[in-house]
């Protein structure tokens, strides 16, 4: 079968199966056996089929649920509310103040969790509700909630970025520390356009008092046991006001930060490997959790509630965790197979050579396979878009990569960043919906997909400056190799 | 009262939840002894051999044990363009044509799953790997969970589900 027949033939069996409406990954499943039968052979290749399922799980693939575990724990222990609480508390006299704390929270939470979703979902729940109370248009108000969601995806722990790098059998941990600077590079952008934009129309985020009374409040701290006050001390000082600003990022924020320094840190000195940092997240997590479930009842501050910390807390992270974890491996099984029979089938072989034939030069390559994933992005979920495609981009000889030399880490990053694009750019966009969710009834999606538009471009801009400038990417994993 | 095939599903049920809290107990397995084992190393007291070829089967079975539950949970991502344009009725059959496609697809899965068990056992084939099961066990239970998977699907036919599952969220709720 000529090589073009066989491509349409594979990805016209999954796009179909898949538009249908049957999940991704049976629809990868289907490609499968069409693929196996047709160009592996046939009956025996289906009953080879079956151990090719075991050989695409391996131990690399392990970080997806440990970095999924670290983000649900702090989920459903409640600790990521109140560091958005704590963050809320920094920021007083700003153009679109909760907007701004949205991009700030946002991006403290993505250096905690793997999940855009999650991330997204809790903004949402907490900051939309003030903001619209606050006369926030939706502009401004549900743009920078969706936008900061997908920093998650690039500022390390991503689980995403562990699978692309795992399925492309390319180092973890540099992909891991590659997403850092463009991940902070745009929230910086986003926090500036909100301050420029709500500067040029202060309507868009009316300004108003915020109550700031508990900051005069005396400071007392108790030590507690068994509901009985054994020590206790009350400040009441001129310093107050500024403790009592400073006190929630102190209890709250802080010892959230040893989950980012212990899982970024341990893998950037080369203490352990991504499975291990992963792992070691999780530990810290529960150890900051039950941190602050001290401040429930044992010790008692003023203004600082403390947070529960339960084993039902524990266990509803756990299966949630194992829910999104073996969605994802199933599709991964499906598409590993996938890729061996489209390359068995000649496809990827010919497609790359009819592109050679063409004389592009590695730039154009580059622009191409972005602009390929921007495309399917709008229509398809990150994980199937990713796998479809990889098997021409990133994997094996026949790949783009290999073939147009390309480095690899640049490649992964600008994949992530299209990523991060599409999970707002409609049909498809994953956070459009989320966010349209938690939204109050009267918002439609039109006023979602306008509100983050302005957030897109920024992803673009970013898009392009490192397509321009790869270092902006390739230097901090540089220091790692 | 309840009807057999009621009390079936409920079984059914309760089967691919046990299933789907030791795929959540393995997790936090992982999450214990990987930090466990890194210390042991770098402590220079030993090391935990058999740890990552476990966590590979953990990750094995738990993918294929824990797949009929995500189906029922209605958490399998799907692209549910066409079915939102549909009417309700046109929706429903297209969703009845869907589980139709799974059905067989998972039934054919389900078949050359147990051709490759016996040939599996009758090669009597093992892994290349430190800690080692045999093929034919790891292809049998990728055959019984595609028999799981065809009962789900099958049951989702049914108007009356003992479960109720949010299938149209599916999209939203789960993911990265």
């Amino acid at each position: 079968m000529e090589w073009y027949l066989a491509l349409l033939l594979m990805l016209g069996t999954v796009c179909l199966a898949m538009f249908t409406g049957l999940p991704v990954a049976f629809s990868f499943f289907a490609a499968n056996v069409l693929g196996t039968f047709l160009f592996i052979n046939g009956d025996i290749g289906l009953v080879f089929m079956p151990m090719e399922f075991n050989n695409a799980i391996n131990f690399g693939l392990a970080p997806i649920a440990l970095f999924l575990l670290m983000g649900e724990i702090l989920l459903h222990t409640g600790v990521a509310f109140k560091a958005i609480g704590a963050i809320d508390r920094m920021i007083s006299r700003l153009p679109g103040r909760l907007s701004i704390v949205s991009i700030v929270g946002g991006t403290v939470f993505s250096s905690l969790s793997g999940s855009t979703i999650a991330n997204t979902a809790i903004l949402g729940s907490v900051l939309l509700p003030d903001m619209i109370k606050r006369g926030y248009k939706p502009a401004i108000a549900m743009g920078p909630i969706m936008a900061v969601g997908g920093i998650a995806m690039l500022i390390p722990p991503s689980a995403l970025a562990v699978l692309l790098a795992s399925i492309a059998e390319q180092s973890v941990a540099q992909l891991l520390i590659a997403g850092i600077i463009p991940g902070i590079l745009m929230a910086v952008l986003f926090f500036g356009y909100v301050i420029l934009r709500c500067i040029i129309d202060p309507s868009l985020a009316p300004s108003y008092q915020i109550d700031e009374s508990y900051l005069d409040e005396a400071i007392t701290i108790s030590l507690n046991i068994d509901g009985k006050s054994i020590l206790s001390s009350t400040y009441n000082g001129s310093a107050k006001r500024t403790i009592n600003r400073l006190l929630p990022f102190v209890v709250y924020i802080l010892p959230l930060s040893v989950i980012f320094i212990v899982v970024v840190g341990s893998i950037f000195f080369k203490i352990a490997a991504p499975t291990e940092a992963a792992a070691l997240g999780c530990l810290a997590a529960l150890a900051a959790c039950y941190f602050f479930k001290l401040f429930k009842n044992i010790i008692t501050i003023t203004g600082i509630e403390g947070a529960d910390f339960t084993w039902n807390a524990i266990w509803k992270s756990l299966m949630e965790t194992a829910k999104i974890n073996v969605m994802i491996l199933f599709i991964i099984t499906g598409s590993l197979v996938f890729s061996q029979a489209l390359s068995n089938s000649g496809a990827t072989d010919g497609l790359l050579q009819a592109v050679s034939a063409l004389n592009l030069n590695k730039l154009t390559i580059v622009i191409i396979m972005v602009a390929v994933l921007l495309f399917l992005g709008a229509f398809m979920d990150q994980v199937s878009m990713l796998l479809l495609t990889l098997p021409f981009f990133l994997m094996g000889a026949n790949s783009f990569q290999v073939a147009f030399n390309i480095d690899v880490i640049w490649l992964m990053v600008l994949m992530l960043i299209t990523m991060e694009i599409s999970l707002l750019t409609p049909p498809f966009g994953l956070l459009l919906y989320v966010m349209k969710g938690i939204a109050p009834f009267n918002v439609t999606i039109g006023q979602i997909v306008r509100s983050a538009l302005p957030f897109i471009m920024i992803e673009v801009i970013v898009l392009a400056l490192l397509i321009a400038a790869p270092e902006v990417a390739t230097w901090l994993p540089a220091m790692i190799k | 009262m309840q009807s057999p095939l009621d009390t079936f599903e409920y079984s059914f049920l309760k089967l691919t939840h046990f299933f789907a809290a030791l795929v959540a107990v393995s997790i936090g397995l992982m999450a214990v002894l990987i930090p466990l084992n890194l210390f042991i190393i770098k402590a220079h007291i030993g090391s935990m051999w058999w740890l990552n070829g476990s966590i590979e089967y953990a990750l094995y079975f738990g993918v294929f044990a824990g797949a009929p539950w995500v189906l029922q949970q209605g958490a399998h991502v799907r692209v549910d363009l066409m079915s939102s344009a549909l009417s309700e009725r046109a929706s429903q059959t297209l969703d009845n044509f869907i589980n139709l496609i799974g059905t067989m697809l998972c039934i054919l899965l389900w078949i050359y799953g147990i051709r490759s068990g016996i040939n599996e056992f009758i090669n009597e084939t093992m892994p290349d790997k430190d800690l080692r099961i045999a093929n034919w066990i790891i292809v049998t239970f990728f055959s019984s969970s595609f028999l799981m998977l065809t009962v789900e699907f099958l049951l989702r036919f049914r108007k009356k589900r003992v479960l109720k599952f949010n299938e149209d969220h599916s999209s939203s709720e789960a993911g990265f």
